[in-house]
């Protein structure tokens, strides 16, 4: 069975996540698994994103996934709405646990998109480009990820 | 008048930028700069809060203050956005608006 998320928004967009499934499904945007296995599964499935493959606990991703994820153009997606739901020192496991993923995914030169669960009128475009220095991409890599997003959204 | 023998050459001094806000939480800006960057990372950006909702910080720490001001709105209802950011304060006044 299936189960979309209605509360993540990307890019001012809202995005149809899944979380378990073992069926096929057509037209879904991005996975938000929490296991190993189900993201391996749809990494082949003509997805584009895969979301917050990790938790305040475990990381759920490996070489392997990231070098199908290259082959595939499949981008990484660090969405920050995650973090209300923890405590206050989770918050830093589950931070420390996104730079480990963005490292990884610059290391082999896949894209990776970070951006707040916020509506449009909540944010400005220069405050969602903030995230990127966080995590040591300089302002002009990070127009450089938004343009290249912007085109394939479209 | 008295002047400053070897006063610091305004090339060598710190660069700055100032922030324009709609409105402005003291407590919860500094919670939130301490939170995601700590101790080190607050002293690197050097806040400063001036009059009319304005901020001045490091202008290559910008980016730090900005996503400081993003992690804040999502835990809280009323939002903080950024109007404008410039180099001098002057800019920021009422009458160079358009």
């Amino acid at each position: 069975m299936f189960h979309f998320d209605k509360e993540l928004y990307f890019k001012n967009v809202k995005i149809n996540t899944l979380k378990t499934t073992k069926d096929k499904v057509n037209g879904i945007s991005g996975v938000n698994a929490k296991d190993i296995n189900t993201i391996n599964y749809f990494l082949n499935k003509k997805i584009k994103f895969v979301i917050n493959p990790f938790d305040d606990k475990k990381r759920y991703f490996d070489f392997n996934t990231i070098n199908v994820m290259k082959q595939n153009n499949i981008y990484g997606l660090v969405l920050f709405s995650e973090l209300k739901k923890l405590n206050k020192i989770q918050q830093t496991y589950f931070l420390r646990n996104a730079k480990i993923f963005a490292d990884l995914c610059k290391k082999k030169k896949v894209f990776v998109y970070f951006a707040s669960g916020l509506n449009k009128d909540e944010t400005t475009e220069r405050q969602e480009k903030a995230w990127y220095c966080l995590f040591g991409f300089s302002k002009d890599q990070a127009d450089v990820f938004y343009k290249v997003l912007e085109e394939e959204l479209k | 008048m008295k002047k400053n023998i070897n006063p610091i050459p305004k090339s060598l001094r710190e660069r700055k930028r100032y922030v324009k806000l709609n409105y402005i939480n003291k407590r919860e800006i500094t919670k939130a700069v301490f939170d995601l960057y700590g101790i080190n990372g607050f002293a690197e950006i050097g806040l400063q809060f001036l009059k009319n909702n304005i901020i001045k910080v490091k202008r290559e720490k910008l980016d730090c203050f900005l996503s400081a001001i993003n992690y804040y709105n999502l835990f809280n209802d009323k939002k903080m956005i950024v109007e404008k950011i410039s180099g001098t304060i002057k800019s920021l006044s009422e009458k160079y608006e358009k």
